[in-house]
């Protein structure tokens, strides 16, 4: 069932003209749905796939803008994951991404005219480092850079950068002891 | 009048008196007892106890471990979801005491997780692990004491224990935390219960 998903995953992604490159290893045990123009590139050895229960069957990975760019490095095991990019997600290596959902970007403003927010790129990249473990339901907004080693409990909102290694919960997201 | 010909009666006016209610029961019930067949039937380690009344949602019990639905439970949709479980490893223990009325709820268990029975469940997540797809996490006890409500999108992680006659705020996180019997949490992380005054009625009733 793997084979034949990474198969025509392979077949839609060139019909579909989605610039996505996937490393060696990669395993679909559920679909990775992917749309707009910018550009995938994910590492060797990751899985895809769904917790039971979860919000999305699937992993889905847009991307807003030509420009935009999602890195996923390797090992990475995405349970779920929802990510819309609009300048640049990175995610390190050995993460673990359990039904959560990363965006690095407001899509639209405050202003009642609902028109595209205003950001400067520089601040809204969303930086995942090494051996990151984000729980169920979790969101991580704009400008978020997670230290490495960093352990995002279930449920949390985090909308500031955590140093590597702590642990945060709730929402907005506060550092918690173990 | 007989104790029969009165529970007949009390029967009777209810039906006449909201006959579609009737029909609904009577289809969530043949539904449920669908459901508790087939898992009888194709699985060993999953008992499910008639009556099972299956108004909506998808039944989807998953995983080597052993789950015990106790009579009279009531299984709806909240969300596009039924009841989810799904059980981590062959030791693992999903007991739902009677007459709980769970819509949406997903619970996925390595350890043991025990409801009494009258929870009333939205569409939340019980996960008694911290990460689900890493094998080596531990898992620690839920128990949720009798006539909870959990409401919608709240989280209740493993080490929770929820006393009698809480309820659980939406969009809270329980995360290993006690919460005393008969009072409101909300927050994520819980914070400052407050005692809901005149629940001691509460104690000992049949539950609805």
């Amino acid at each position: 069932m793997e084979f034949l998903r990474a198969i025509a995953f392979r077949l839609v992604s060139r019909l579909l003209g989605r610039r996505v490159t996937l490393g060696r290893g990669v395993r679909l045990r559920s679909w990775l749905e992917l749309d707009g123009p910018g550009s995938v590139r994910i590492g060797d050895h990751c899985i895809v796939g769904s917790l039971p229960g979860s919000r999305r069957e699937h992993v889905t990975l847009y991307t807003n803008d030509p420009a935009a760019s999602i890195v996923i490095g390797s090992n990475v095991r995405m349970y779920g994951l929802r990510v819309s990019c609009k300048y640049g997600i990175t995610i390190g290596d050995n993460c673990v991404l359990e039904d959560a959902a990363i965006a690095d970007t407001d899509f639209h403003s405050i202003d009642p005219s609902r028109t595209d927010a205003v950001e400067k790129p520089e601040e809204c990249r969303v930086t995942i480092g090494n051996d990151v473990r984000v729980g169920a339901w979790a969101v991580i907004g704009k400008g978020v850079s997670l230290g490495d080693g960093a352990r995002v409990i279930a449920g949390s909102v985090v909308r500031k950068s955590i140093a590597p290694g702590t642990t945060v919960m709730g929402n907005p997201a506060r550092v918690v002891v173990a | 009048m007989s104790a029969l010909a009165r529970v007949a009666r009390k029967f009777w006016d209810r039906a006449t008196s909201n006959p579609a209610a009737l029909l609904g029961a009577v289809i969530a019930l043949v539904r449920g007892t669908g459901v508790a067949l087939y898992y009888r039937l194709t699985t060993r380690n999953v008992r499910i106890s008639l009556p099972l009344y299956h108004f909506g949602g998808s039944i989807r019990i998953s995983g080597p471990g052993r789950v015990r639905l106790a009579p009279n439970c009531l299984v709806d949709r909240s969300a596009h979801r039924g009841l989810t479980i799904a059980t981590l490893d062959p030791g693992a223990l999903v007991e739902i005491g009677p007459r709980c009325r769970l819509a949406g709820a997903t619970i996925r268990c390595r350890g043991h997780v025990r409801l009494e029975r009258n929870v009333m469940s939205g569409y939340s997540l019980i996960q008694d692990v911290e990460w689900v797809s890493d094998p080596l996490c531990s898992a620690q006890p839920i128990a949720i004491g009798e006539h909870v409500w959990i409401t919608r999108q709240v989280i209740v992680l493993g080490g929770s224990r929820i006393g009698d006659g809480a309820v659980i705020g939406a969009a809270s996180v329980c995360r290993a935390d006690q919460v005393p019997a008969r009072t409101l949490v909300t927050g994520s992380p819980i914070l400052r219960p407050v005692p809901l005054g005149g629940l001691a009625a509460f104690a000992g009733r049949q539950g609805s």
